[in-house]
Parts: C-alpha cells; structure tokens; sequence
C-alpha cells in the first residue's frame, strides 16, 4: 500500500494544497520551502497512530496546534486539516481514505492548550465507515481529544490502515548521533530514528536474515568504499550492538573498525540500504544525498528502483533532495517529483505532471535535473554574496 | 510568463536577466534558468530547445569568440530556423565587450578616467578578447582590494580571479547602464531588439 494522494489545509506553510503521489517521490524546492514540514505531516499521522502516541502528543511534540497552524491561516478557515488516500495500486481507487480537522481550546494563564477534533472519517474504498462527531462526541466533548485512529478499540474496523500510519518510517541519519548516542539520548524526543536505533533493530532480526542483509550491503557498499570489508553485527561487553568491519590499508591485516569510525557516507549508505531490504511501509528520507559523494548520488534513484523489487513488495518511497546528481537521470518520470513553491500565502505544491512548462521541458529530453531544479531556483541567487564584498 | 533562459556561465545569466527585467514589459516574467554548463552544452541541447513542437519562450545567449562572425556559428549550429518564441543570440566575441560598451559605468566601478576607458574600448564589438581586456583594466584600477578579486596574474596571463563572477554580478546589477552600453554595442543593441519576439507575434528574421 501506498500514500496516492494528500490534501492539507493550513498545515505549517502549506495553506492550502492537494497532491497525487506516486511510488516513489522527489520532492524539491527552495530552501524554507517547506520540504520537512510535508514530510513531517506523514510523521504526524505515524506518531498519532503509534503505541505510546495519539493526538494530544503528537501536537505536544511539534509545539502545539498554533505552531502547526498555517501562519497564512485566515478566518472563515481556521482549522488545520489533512486528508489522506491510501492505495494497493496506482490505477485501483483508493483503498482508505482518511480525514481529520483540528482546532484547539484552552490556553492563556488558566488551561493547558489542547488539540480538539472537529471531525475526523475514515473510508473504506467507497464505504464511510467512520464520521465523527457522533452523538457520544458531542455529549462528552472529552472524546474530541481523542482520535479513533489511536485507540485499538475504535480502530478495529481500520485497523489496517492505523497499522500503516504507524508503520512509516523516518530516515535522517545523523552520524554524530549513531557515534555517540549517549550524548543525544537526553537532549532529543526519544522516539525519533535519526539511525539511533539501527543497529538495535538489526540485532532482532533473525541471525541468517541479519547474514545475508550484510552480505548484500557489504556487496554493494565495496564498490563506493572498497577498503572496507567482513561487516557484521557484533554486541560489546554490555550487550550493546555495533556494525564492525575490517578496513583494509597498508598493513598486511587491515584494521577493525567499528560505527564509531566509519564515515559519514557509510553510515548513511547502511543506513538507507538497510531500509530498502526491511519493512513495507512508506519510507521518508530527508536529502539521502547528505555526506555521499556525487558519484554515488547519481545511482540512488536507480538505488531505490531496484530496492523497490523486491519480492515482499514495493515500499514507498518519499524523499526531499536539492541534489543535481540525484535528479539527473531521465528514468524519473514527471508524476514522482513534487515542486514546491513558495507564493505570497505560504507554499504552494504541485506534481510536475501538472506543470505545462516543466512537463514540455522534460519532453525535449531534460533530465529532471535540468529541468526542475531551475523552477525551485531563488532568482536573485548571483546575488548571495554581494553583501560580503568590501 | 515563463522565460527559458539558456547561457554559458553566472555572468552571461546576470546579464540576460537584467535585460529581460527590462525590456520585457507588460507581463509578469518569471526567469528560469538552464545550463550554466558552457558552451558545449548549449551546442549540443539547442536544437532540441528549437524544436518546432516547442512553444516555450526561450532566451540562449552565447560567446561568439573565434568564430568568425554570428551567423556562420548559427549556421553551424542550428539544423533549421529559430522557431517561434525563441530568441538566439550571440555575444560578439564574449558578454564581456557588453559590459565594457558601457565605459561611463566601467570607469566609475573601476575608479579610472573615463578618457582612459574610452580610448582603451572604442569599439567593443571589435574586440578580439574582451574578457582579456577588462582583466587587463581591471588591473590597472584604484580599488586595489577589488583586483585580486577578479583578476589572476600568474606572470606569463591575466585570469580570471576567485571573485570574479561576483564582482562584476555587483557591477551589473547595480552600476551597468544598458541603454548607454547599446548605444555603443552593435551586437548588444541587436540582441535587445531581438526580445520584441517573445512579447509580439513577430516572423522570426533570424538563421
């Protein structure tokens, strides 16, 4: 299953946008055009739907509902809301469907602030099978706290669907902190991947899964780093996890190093490899190309074609890019890159297929590259430095 | 309206977009630009850019330089004529000469007698090196901090220096007089002419 469709009124700068997504995405756009905060609304609907979640902290971690309101929000339009398709396949209609609007009550010096549902529905394929307010919301207002889609008892007709929410997953690796997770564990929310957990998750998987995982990502990291060599999975003293490889150099042996002192660019590359072998559900990645060198960044939209294939079925791709490299490869068709647009009120986004002049410029033979990247271009950008001449 | 802009390098594209800001009037110009990737890139991409299909306004601008005059490089070039919305233009020999046909602005960026520039570029359009020889002015300026900016002198040539695509982006942006610089400039003035195509159902007079 995949996400075909989301459509956000007053969701952070987006004011108002409604979009088709495809299996795999590149989104681009200029810089504060908002790339993580779309991303971010598929991590609103995971962490709603999560174990240990729901709404009231989901809204919590991002600061409250006026950090996620619309600056651009006016009245009569107010409310934030996100709609979501869900599809097994591109030409089907959509499997699920899921609506939720939120306002807020409280605040000031008297009562904590909370997030309050105005409605919130669910369809199976045509069928509404979930339209709140009911008539129990509306004698207790305490219930508009709470959304179906996080209580196991409501959801059980969509159960499904609430699987999937809880199920996408967010890949922004962050070397430093796979190096010295310790120093990070207290300062950042716990539950954020950031590649923390990567090696605990690997340390699950079964023992000839994990083998022959490794395997294959030593097979394919040997051609961008060729020094490193035998990656596996070993646990320290406290029983803690860690990826270890032999480094060949000058030396008859080679040196054993582990997470600690690959670079950057490993790490990342084991981390995205890693997520293309495992789970089904969507992935967001957040600008893969960070660390890697252009080389390498010119495969990874090939990278995640063939990781798509695999037996156990396609898993979604969405990932936000500025990368040059990444883009320029004519194998990426118009429907899979979103352009963002920052307009007067907010931003304004839109599949390329929907774009006249890109869609004519890809058809004389423009990778996207050429052809995309200069829409999300600021115009005056020859400019950045003049205020640092004397 | 879009305008599909198609140029060589930084320079050439500060350039173009100050003169569509101006010249092009009446519509609301939004300027996007492709290439910045030399001239080898515009030689091999421009007849798809041309192809009649096509419908999108474009602006390609490149450096004539050796080649002997503007029309035999779009001879060579072209495989057929400019269609309609797309204006091809050759600098000649470089955008450089464009800029030095402004001297009273040159002079004034360079802090040097206008006399000095005047009779150093008569006319520019006869340059067998422009970029050589703003380089070579350059060198000569008051504004020492501003020479090794944009000029390299390794001895032996002048090259470009390591701010040089932004020191003159800050000349033409805020000190380039466009309707001097035409009035001195043969291949500029034609250049701007050349725009009324993209704003007007104008026959393309061009090969």
């Amino acid at each position: 299953m995949f996400i075909s469709r989301v459509k956000l009124t007053n969701w952070k700068n987006f004011t108002d946008i409604d979009i088709t997504l495809a299996e795999r995405i590149f989104i681009v756009g200029p810089n504060a055009s908002g790339k993580s905060n779309l991303l971010d609304v598929f991590r609103f609907l995971r962490d709603i739907a999560r174990d240990g979640g729901g709404l009231q902290e989901a809204v919590r971690q991002r600061g409250g509902l006026s950090k996620i309101r619309c600056l651009s929000a006016r009245a009569p339009r107010t409310d934030v809301e996100i709609e979501i398709d869900i599809n097994e396949s591109p030409e089907e209609e959509p499997l699920w469907k899921y609506q939720i609007g939120l306002t807020q009550k409280g605040g000031g010096a008297v009562s904590e602030t909370r997030a309050i549902i105005r409605f919130e529905k669910v369809w199976k394929g045509p069928e509404l099978i979930i339209d709140r307010p009911k008539e129990d919301d509306k004698s207790d207002e305490e219930l508009l706290q709470y959304t179906h889609l996080e209580q196991p008892t409501a959801n059980s007709k969509f159960r499904e669907l609430a699987d999937f929410f809880k199920s996408i997953d967010y890949q922004h690796i962050i070397p430093q902190i796979i190096r010295n997770p310790v120093s990070f564990q207290k300062t950042g929310n716990t539950e954020e991947f950031f590649g923390r957990d990567l090696f605990e998750k690997m340390s699950k998987m079964p023992k000839n899964t994990r083998e022959s995982q490794l395997k294959k990502i030593e097979a394919a990291l040997k051609s961008a780093v060729p020094n490193l060599k035998n990656l596996t999975l070993e646990k320290d003293k406290m029983g803690m996890p860690h990826l270890q490889a032999i480094y060949e150099h000058w030396r008859p042996h080679g040196a054993k190093q582990n997470e600690e002192q690959f670079s950057d660019g490993t790490l990342r590359l084991i981390g995205l490899f890693y997520s293309m072998l495992n789970g089904s559900y969507p992935l967001l990645l957040e600008e893969p190309e960070l660390s890697l060198h252009s080389g390498v960044v010119q495969k990874l939209a090939e990278i995640i074609h063939f990781m798509q294939k695999r037996k156990s079925g396609k898993r979604q791709v969405i990932l936000s890019t500025h990368s040059y490299d990444l883009l320029n490869n004519t194998g990426i068709n118009p429907e899979e890159i979103i352009i963002l647009k920052p307009v007067s009120e907010g931003t304004d986004a839109k599949n390329v297929n929907e774009i006249d002049e890109v869609k004519k410029l890809l058809e004389t033979g423009l990778s996207p590259a050429e052809a995309v990247l200069p829409f999300t271009e600021a115009p005056n950008i020859s400019q950045l430095i003049l205020p640092f001449q004397d | 309206m879009y305008i599909h802009l198609v140029v060589e390098d930084e320079l050439s594209e500060v350039i173009s977009r100050k003169i569509l800001g101006e010249y092009i009037t009446g519509a609301d110009v939004h300027v996007v630009t492709i290439g910045r990737k030399g001239k080898g890139y515009i030689k091999k991409r421009i007849n798809e850019f041309n192809n009649q299909d096509n419908d999108l306004p474009f602006f390609v601008l490149t450096d004539l330089d050796c080649v002997t005059c503007a029309p035999e490089l779009i001879q060579q070039w072209l495989k057929r004529p400019c269609r309609k919305n797309l204006v091809f233009r050759v600098a000649v020999r470089e955008v450089e000469a464009w800029l030095l046909a402004d001297s009273h602005g040159i002079s004034n960026y360079l802090n040097m007698d206008h006399s000095y520039i005047s009779k150093e570029v008569q006319y520019p359009d006869n340059l067998s090196d422009p970029k050589h020889k703003l380089l070579s002015l350059v060198e000569r300026s008051k504004k020492r901090n501003m020479i090794s900016d944009i000029v390299k002198n390794d001895g032996s040539s002048l090259k470009q220096g390591p701010g040089y695509n932004t020191r003159l982006t800050d000349f033409v942006v805020n000190d380039w007089n466009m309707e001097r610089a035409r009035s001195n400039s043969d291949s500029f003035n034609r250049a701007i002419n050349a725009l009324r195509k993209l704003t007007r159902e104008e026959s393309n007079e061009e090969y």
